[in-house]
């Protein structure tokens, strides 16, 4: 079946129909998802809601952008909204923002990733969501510039800007990696 | 190495430069060792990026969706952020109300002679006689 042939099928309450398109772009979400938040039970929940806002607002998809990007752009929402929520609480009881905070590798990662993944990981939570998120859609996702403008309802120019100084960043994160790659 | 041809570096990854901006880059890469050198960690650092392996969530995804949305959708949405501000609000009611509890309670020690619950509290001795109307406490003497 079509994309277009599950969304009708969903419009009418096929619970079947919508597990089936769930599956087909679970994936795309998980990268989203996990990639702004980290593995965990974060990221499954924000997954979930995605899918859900979607559900409950598929009459409102025109389908003026692919299914993907539509998801996508919830996805991305759902995540920055949960990023605030999360630097919220930890300023409750801490002075750090959770980009300054280290992150603790988990034993589950170390099943799941390599060290090369684990070191790209946590050099992306060290960057502040707003490049975060133009360094996850457009280099890691392969967005076109004016599709991450956007998902994220930003301009281009803003894309441009994040993305360099969020490269420099993530380029001293990231130096000892480049530097053994490089050799 | 020049600020303004670094710029032009990173901006050629993502848009299209005009051809005055792309001709000072490809001049500037061929004179800077520097900016050919970060032209290449660039580089290399985005394939890095762009070839990671995409993660996935845990086994019986499609089925957490479905029993969450037969649920009602909205387990730990909205009313969850409700609780969690409601239990907030009162946890900050309450510290503040445990800490003034307290220190009423050293005060009213501290300036009465004895510990006691009656002296931490400020519990004003009163006979049965202050308390009931006389007439009626006489009669109750009486009835004794």
């Amino acid at each position: 079946m079509t994309d277009e042939q599950l969304l009708q099928a969903c419009k009418t309450g096929n619970t079947g129909a919508f597990k089936e398109l769930v599956m087909r772009y679970q994936g795309q979400v998980a990268a989203t998802v996990i990639s702004m938040l980290g593995p965990g039970p974060e990221a499954d929940d924000v997954g979930q809601e995605t899918f859900i806002r979607f559900y409950k607002s598929i009459a409102k998809f025109r389908g003026d952008s692919s299914l993907g990007t539509y998801l996508t752009r919830i996805a991305m929402n759902l995540s920055l909204n949960e990023l605030k929520r999360r630097k919220k609480k930890l300023s409750r009881f801490f002075s750090k923002t959770p980009e300054e905070i280290d992150i603790v590798d988990r034993d589950s990662d170390k099943k799941w990733y390599t060290d090369e993944a684990r070191i790209i990981r946590k050099s992306l939570q060290r960057l502040e969501p707003d490049f975060r998120s133009v360094i996850v859609l457009r280099l890691m996702e392969g967005y076109s510039t004016q599709e991450t403008a956007d998902i994220l309802g930003i301009p281009v120019g803003t894309v441009l800007s994040r993305l360099s100084r969020g490269q420099k960043k993530l380029r001293e994160n990231l130096a000892p990696l480049l530097r053994e790659s490089h050799e | 190495m020049n600020e303004s041809l670094n710029e032009l570096l990173y901006r050629s990854f993502d848009t299209t430069l005009s051809d005055e901006e792309q001709q000072r880059l490809d001049e500037g890469l061929k004179q800077s060792e520097g900016l050919r050198q970060e032209y290449d960690r660039l580089k290399t650092m985005r394939r890095i990026m762009a070839e990671q392996p995409q993660p996935d969530f845990m086994p019986g995804f499609a089925d957490r969706v479905l029993q969450r949305l037969e649920d009602g959708g909205d387990a730990s949405g909205d009313a969850q952020l409700f609780f969690e501000a409601l239990w907030l609000s009162f946890r900050r009611m309450g510290t503040v109300a445990l800490l003034l509890l307290i220190a009423a309670i050293s005060y009213n020690i501290g300036s009465s002679d004895n510990v006691s619950l009656r002296s931490a509290f400020n519990i004003p001795e009163t006979t049965m006689e202050e308390i009931i109307e006389p007439d009626f406490y006489q009669e109750l003497e009486s009835l004794r």
